[in-house]
């Protein structure tokens, strides 16, 4: 099982999640470049300008460690990449499992997404209130020390340690994305994760994923929020599960 | 311990409602439970509008839900405690009140999350000032950047050489560094003084001439100027049509003043290559001698663009009705000088060369002739007299690679006798020269270093390949043959040397 988190914070986002699969599965964890403990000299603006870029970095992990029957589990803007990737690859995945997708976040129109382009900007705004005070100074003691997590971990927000700037490409990546063309190529088995009050991916978001996926499993959480991995662990892990067990 | 002033005591309920700052308390779900008196104060809701109605993320600008979302939350289960996020919550008027949140997590004995207690400082004037510190910011990376780029353009501007190559580094800074959608660069016509496109956008509208940095229409217009005089006009296409700052316009002006200078200079060096091209031209024979028992193909090809013209010509004519004399030199250096040298020296040998003389005496009095004009010393040339009667040659090298005798059967030697040195550099020994004698249909071809010289291999073989090349052309018609041996011989090279062939043929 290859988990791939969303845009805000790192792996330690499946850490109520992986355990339950460990038994069953041999379990594959990473952080998007720029996030976490990545490699930031990896970045390169022009491969992450869209989300292909990410998506190949999925297989790239695939291809590395020799991956075949891989169960992708992808939250949030994570979800697509693994949609992406199934598509160029299928012969890879036996089954994705989005959690929150959203294969458009701005409005377009009969599609509603959730957002406007202004909303977008007011994000990237948030973004820079948040990173002021470190943007520069703080960003090599946090990003720069994946060899000794716990000074890492002694600072403010650290499971939401990412670059300033790359965060702010990523944003602006993810939320101007749209890979709802990409959704119909899907020929693996797919399960969508759809939470109750979800802004980010509201549940008609959901349901568009569903109908566009052919042959996929729409479960509706009652988990509110849009992480249901980190706010109801057992309700993600369980439908996971008779996910698995089915297919 | 408390100690309460006994006339006022603190009710704990007053420290709740009236605290100096925001408080809300939540379900884990972020759904509002309670809010006290100052949030309800600072931003216009009733109590009712709230509690058990409401979840906090809601209250938030739809940038901030999501950055709520996707940080704010997680680490919030994450880590139990979040610290001084910056959000702004939206009013009940729907205006927006920036703020700072601190949230911790309330678990029961089992650990299990029951409820979230946050705090919310109005941040109004800090965001304010924090704005502005990242306007600021802003500008600083900007204006580094800038700088940066102004750094290239320059390097990139000394790297070209005519007006056309100039404009192009200019038109291209304008999108590099401006960020302009599309650019476009119009100079002075040289004849007319009317603006003209030389680079960049053809679809762009043509400018007048601006008196500074302007800006209208989604267009800025920035003179290209030198030393005062107006040379020509940068037009950017931006996205938007707000005024420009302050520093923008210094940034223009910066990149007006560059492009002005270079474009004088630039413009200086494609008169002077346009004079040294057409002087060399004109010198150039216009017409070859016609006779049946002679056959004649030229190729000349000044240094390729970005250098000045060289020295090179060369030249062919009757002695008398049965001899023909034939000649390619080299003068060393470029430009006007060495294009008029060349002239010079070019007439001289028609003047000098006689019937009676021969190439070794030809060369000694070039000799005496070159110690009166300094450009011409050190030329080299290849010389030789055909008698059109029985193929017997005649010739002379001064310091000149060797012509290359051609049978009509293809076997090619070169002639390496009949050697001396440069022009003016013999010092009063005789000058040596060479007989040889030319079968019907045999080729002599002379011709300077620029068409054998490579950097990447000794002259020596260089001369041997050129010889092959002459061999294996020896069955084709002489018509358009230099050309054609001097294309295969230059093949993709690039040389940044004037290149002349002469291939002269025995026709009986």
């Amino acid at each position: 099982m290859l988990f791939a988190h969303g845009f805000g914070c790192d792996q330690n986002m499946w850490r109520y999640v992986t355990p339950a699969f460990a038994d069953s599965h041999r379990i594959v964890l990473f952080d998007h470049v720029g996030a976490g403990g990545s490699d930031l000299a990896a970045y390169d603006r022009q491969r992450y300008s869209d989300l292909s870029g990410y998506a190949d970095d999925v297989l790239d992990i695939c291809q590395a460690l020799d991956l075949t029957d891989v169960t992708f589990v992808g939250h949030s803007v994570s979800a697509m990449m693994g949609v992406i990737a199934a598509t160029r690859e299928p012969e890879r995945f036996s089954r994705l499992v989005l959690v929150g997708p959203s294969p458009r976040y701005i409005d377009d129109g009969d599609y509603v997404g959730g957002f406007t382009t202004e909303d977008i900007e007011g994000l990237l705004e948030s973004l820079d209130s948040n990173y002021l005070g470190w943007s520069s100074a703080m960003a090599p003691v946090i990003m720069g020390n994946a060899d000794r997590p716990q000074l890492g971990d002694e600072l403010t927000n650290s499971f939401c340690r990412t670059d300033p700037e790359i965060a702010r490409d990523f944003a602006r990546v993810t939320f101007t994305s749209d890979n709802r063309a990409e959704l119909s190529q899907v020929r693996v088995p797919t399960l969508v994760l759809q939470c109750s009050d979800d802004v980010i991916a509201p549940a008609a978001v959901g349901a568009y994923v569903h109908q566009q996926v052919a042959g996929s499993t729409l479960v509706q959480l009652a988990a509110t929020g849009h992480c249901p991995n980190l706010s109801a662990p057992e309700e993600t892990v369980s439908a996971m599960r008779a996910f698995l067990d089915r297919q | 311990m408390t100690v309460d002033d006994p006339l006022t005591p603190e009710s704990a309920e007053d420290l709740y409602e009236n605290a100096p700052c925001g408080y809300l308390s939540t379900l884990p779900d972020g759904r509002i439970t309670r809010a006290n008196q100052t949030f309800l104060a600072w931003t216009g809701y009733h109590r009712d509008d709230l509690v058990g109605q409401r979840r906090f993320v809601e209250l938030l600008t739809p940038g901030g839900r999501i950055y709520h979302e996707t940080h704010y939350a997680p680490l919030l289960q994450m880590q139990g405690t979040v610290r001084a996020i910056a959000l702004d919550v939206v009013r009940a008027d729907g205006t927006r009140m920036p703020v700072l949140v601190n949230s911790q997590l309330r678990v029961d004995p089992a650990g299990t999350p029951i409820g979230v207690r946050t705090t919310v400082f109005d941040a109004t004037d800090r965001r304010q000032y924090e704005t502005e510190l990242l306007a600021a910011r802003r500008r600083a990376e900007q204006a580094t950047s800038w700088v940066r780029a102004v750094e290239q353009v320059v390097a990139d501007l000394a790297a070209v050489a005519g007006a056309a190559e100039v404009s192009e580094v200019v038109a291209r800074a304008g999108t590099a560094v401006f960020g302009a959608r599309r650019s476009a660069v119009w100079l002075a016509d040289a004849g007319t003084g009317l603006l003209q496109l030389v680079a960049g956008d053809a679809d762009l509208p043509a400018p007048a001439w601006p008196a500074e940095v302007i800006a209208e229409d989604g267009l800025v217009l920035t003179p290209i100027e030198a030393r005062g005089r107006a040379l020509g006009v940068l037009v950017l296409e931006r996205s938007n049509d707000e005024p420009l700052d302050p520093d923008e316009v210094s940034l223009l002006q910066t990149l007006g003043r560059q492009a002005g200078q270079a474009t004088e200079r630039a413009l200086l060096y494609d008169e002077q290559r346009s004079v040294a091209t057409t002087l060399q031209h004109s010198l150039l024979p216009r017409t070859l001698p016609t006779d049946p028992r002679l056959g004649l193909s030229a190729c000349y090809r000044p240094a390729v663009e970005g250098l000045e013209v060289g020295g090179d010509w060369y030249d062919a004519f009757l002695l008398d009705a049965d001899r023909v004399a034939v000649v390619v030199g080299d003068v060393v250096g470029r430009g006007l000088a060495a294009a008029a040298a060349m002239g010079q020296l070019r007439s001289a040998v028609r003047a000098l060369a006689a019937v009676d003389s021969g190439p070794a005496l030809l060369l000694a009095r070039l000799d005496r002739f070159v110690d009166g004009v300094p450009a011409a010393e050190t030329a080299t040339l290849a010389y030789a007299e055909l008698d059109l009667r029985d193929g017997k040659a005649r010739y002379a090298c001064a310091g000149h690679p060797p012509p290359v005798l051609v049978d009509p059967g293809g076997d090619a030697v070169l002639l390496w006798e009949g050697r001396s040195a440069p022009l003016g550099a013999h010092f009063g020994r005789d000058r040596a020269e060479a007989a040889v004698t030319m079968v019907p249909g045999a080729r002599l071809a002379l011709y300077t270093d620029g068409l054998v010289e490579r950097r990447d291999e000794p002259l020596d073989t260089s001369i041997d390949r050129l010889a092959g090349l002459l061999g294996q052309s020896a069955a084709q018609p002489l018509d358009g043959l230099a050309d054609r041996v001097t294309e295969t011989a230059l093949g993709t090279r690039r040389t940044g040397d004037d290149v002349c062939l002469l291939l002269v043929a025995f026709e009986v």
